[in-house]
């Protein structure tokens, strides 16, 4: 494949946004035992932080998608001011329910973030992120759709790559984030009751 | 005028085995599941009814382990009582573990701000009262200093001082008058008293005898997580010295 540094940095920067944000909520309840038993304040704005300052890396990883699509030929349009605005909301709501949903049963169950860790390979792997989907056999391709995480990378693909905005995972990937938060809110909310028994 | 802190039964069961078992685990005897073996429980507070009114100072007395500080978690609202119904009507202020929400690379004047916040201030309202904090705190050389740097004493100083300047409605005090040296212990125990009695009601838990018959107006005295005697506080004081 030519330009596959281009192809490969056009997912694999939000990809890092995603796995060190729930790799870090995983342990943010954990660790700010005091404060949670201490003061009283909504628990989920630990989680949004954390994902918050995360985004911070992806934003400086835009410059450099910038040198290296123009390295590449490709002259970024109006379409990465909507673009990438509306992929970082979208990968922040999906975002935000798997943590919370991570980490509040990782203070039920404190072995948990040991296996997210873990996971978080797998699922690497399993998303077209070093691999485009047409690298997969078209019969199994409809795995690789059930992850919820390849329409929100070929989402960044086609703003990076392709100067256009993929209506088609954008409302897949949209679909997938409200799901992803409303269940961990709902968990979270569910089991926050407890958490000064488990903490 | 009604109760501010209405309470109806208040009981707290914690698991007896404070560490849960892994995910793994879980899985594993996930089989044997429906052999339900019901977990031992822990009661640290049995059916406790209690209110308190606008403007008075409750006290709180017992031995270690009797349940005053789950009662007073229970009333801060950071834990959730298991049975038992609670009212609480006004902002709740904590001065339970000092300096919680401090992080130790950020400066006293930083960190006075974001606790401030935390303690239901706007930025502006905690900006705005930062000198009164830092002159209260006594630290003024140091506000622009982390606070990883400072002595135990500034820490404590600083966390108090940001506590009692957020215009509380409710205070909830776990022991923490006992801070800084004794100059800083008689003015905290002075800003106490007038935020008292300009109307700020007062949860109080205390090992200080002398501090709560100096401070409370009326005086509870929880023991193996039940109120074994509520009244005056020479009374109730006078009855739990007999009991020691």
């Amino acid at each position: 494949m030519e330009n596959y540094t281009f192809f490969l940095l056009s997912a694999l920067f939000a990809w890092s946004w995603f796995s060190s944000s729930v790799i870090i909520s995983a342990r943010s309840l954990v660790d700010n035992v005091s404060m949670i038993k201490k003061v009283i304040f909504p628990r989920h704005y630990l989680i949004a932080a954390v994902i918050l300052a995360q985004m911070v890396h992806l934003l400086f990883s835009i410059p450099i998608m910038l040198i290296i699509a123009a390295a590449n030929g490709v002259t970024p349009s109006w379409i990465w001011f909507l673009g990438i605005p509306l992929a970082i909301a979208v990968q922040f709501v999906f975002t935000l329910g798997i943590s919370l949903a991570i980490s509040i049963c990782n203070t039920y169950f404190r072995d948990i973030e040991y296996l997210v860790g873990v996971l978080m390979n797998l699922v690497f792997w399993m998303t077209p992120i070093t691999y485009p989907m047409s690298a997969i056999p078209e019969n199994y391709r409809f795995i690789a759709l059930i992850n919820p995480l390849t329409s929100l990378m070929n989402l960044w693909r086609s703003i990076y790559l392709h100067n256009t905005i993929s209506l088609n995972d954008l409302g897949v990937a949209s679909f997938m984030a409200v799901i992803f938060l409303v269940i961990g809110l709902a968990l979270f909310r569910r089991l926050e009751k407890r958490l000064d028994e488990v903490l | 005028m009604g109760p501010v802190i209405q309470a109806v039964n208040l009981t707290k069961r914690y698991p007896a085995f404070k560490s849960p078992p892994g995910f793994k685990e879980w899985v594993l005897k996930l089989p044997f599941a429906f052999r339900a073996d019901k977990k031992p429980l822990f009661t640290a507070l049995d059916s406790v009814s209690l209110s308190v009114k606008k403007g008075e100072c409750l006290g709180i007395i017992g031995k270690n382990g009797a349940g005053k500080s789950t009662l007073l978690s229970l009333l801060l609202g950071t834990s959730h009582p298991t049975e038992g119904t609670l009212r609480v009507e006004g902002k709740r202020t904590p001065l339970l573990e000092l300096g919680a929400g401090f992080h130790p690379d950020l400066t006293g004047r930083e960190n006075a701000t974001i606790v401030a916040v935390l303690l239901g201030l706007t930025r502006a309202e905690a900006e705005k009262k930062m000198g009164e904090i830092i002159t209260f705190s006594e630290i003024e050389n140091f506000v622009d200093a982390p606070v990883r740097t400072y002595s135990n004493g500034m820490y404590l100083r600083l966390a108090f001082s940001v506590a009692i300047h957020t215009a509380p409605e409710i205070l909830l005090i776990d022991e923490v008058l006992a801070v800084g040296d004794e100059s800083f212990q008689r003015k905290s125990e002075a800003a106490i008293l007038s935020l008292i009695k300009s109307g700020v009601t007062t949860v109080f838990v205390s090992h200080n005898l002398e501090a709560v018959k100096k401070i409370a107006h009326r005086v509870i005295w929880v023991h193996q997580g039940k109120i074994r005697e509520e009244g005056s506080p020479e009374t109730v004081v006078r009855n739990y010295h007999q009991f020691e």
